[in-house]
């Protein structure tokens, strides 16, 4: 099984959050992106092209930027 | 337009469409505002008639709001969930990517429009679900009707109907 949360830690790199909020944007994301590849695989995508389909979802900057003034919110 | 781009590297995207024949997407964010709302100015040329949320930039924000409070409605959802039926019920015309999506709920969020918690279900990984609150239901009813008089203004001008 594929380690969604490690990737998206690398994906959205260091971030300004406290940790207890880091870790559920993590795990939400982790979450988003797992099915998004489970519901790619199920369409016929292949494992590779599904990760990187479900990865492109992420763009860590524009994620970054977009959550620094929310942070604290969840 | 700045939120116009594509989030997988070029070439990973021309491989990925040359494979699978995939049109691309209307970015969501980049959507609803038409360059024909802008004047030179960058300002919105017809404010004075536009739904409650006034410039593009705030029609477009308050669009993706408008979606998002219309889906937790009914029903509790997870953000994936949120994502699956804007695709789905737009026929594929709008997608909302993570980057973008989950800013957007926790903003929602933090002014008390939509309320989170997170839910676990034996043998899956715990989900957060997102319901509207009060507040947000209000903003909701608010929205909807500002984005019908907008839609029925825009049909009145371009179909020549009054």
């Amino acid at each position: 099984m594929r380690d969604w949360p490690r990737l998206v830690r690398s994906a959205i790199g260091a971030t300004a959050l406290t940790a207890a909020v880091e870790q559920a944007v993590v795990e939400e994301l982790a979450q988003h992106l797992e099915d998004r590849y489970r519901h790619l695989r199920s369409q016929g995508w292949t494992e590779d092209e599904a990760v990187e389909r479900s990865l492109g979802e992420l763009d860590g900057e524009e994620l970054m930027r977009r959550l620094a003034d929310v942070s604290g919110a969840c | 337009m700045g939120e116009n781009r594509t989030i997988l590297p070029p070439r990973a995207i021309a491989s990925v469409r040359h494979r699978k024949n995939v049109q691309p997407k209307a970015d969501f964010c980049a959507f609803w505002v038409p360059e024909a709302l802008t004047s030179r100015r960058g300002k919105p040329s017809f404010t004075a008639h536009m739904p409650p949320a006034t410039g593009p930039r705030e029609l477009k924000k308050g669009s993706a709001e408008l979606l998002i409070l219309s889906l937790v409605d009914d029903q509790a959802r997870h953000g994936y969930d949120i994502a699956r039926m804007i695709e789905v019920r737009s026929r594929g015309a709008l997608a909302f990517h993570a980057a973008s999506m989950y800013p957007l709920l926790y903003r929602l969020e933090r002014r008390g429009l939509i309320k989170g918690r997170w839910v676990e279900k034996t043998g899956e990984r715990r989900r957060r679900m997102y319901r509207i609150t009060a507040k947000g239901r209000e903003v909701l009813t608010a929205q909807r009707h500002g984005w019908r008089e907008f839609v029925e203004a825009v049909n009145r001008v371009t179909t020549g109907h009054a």
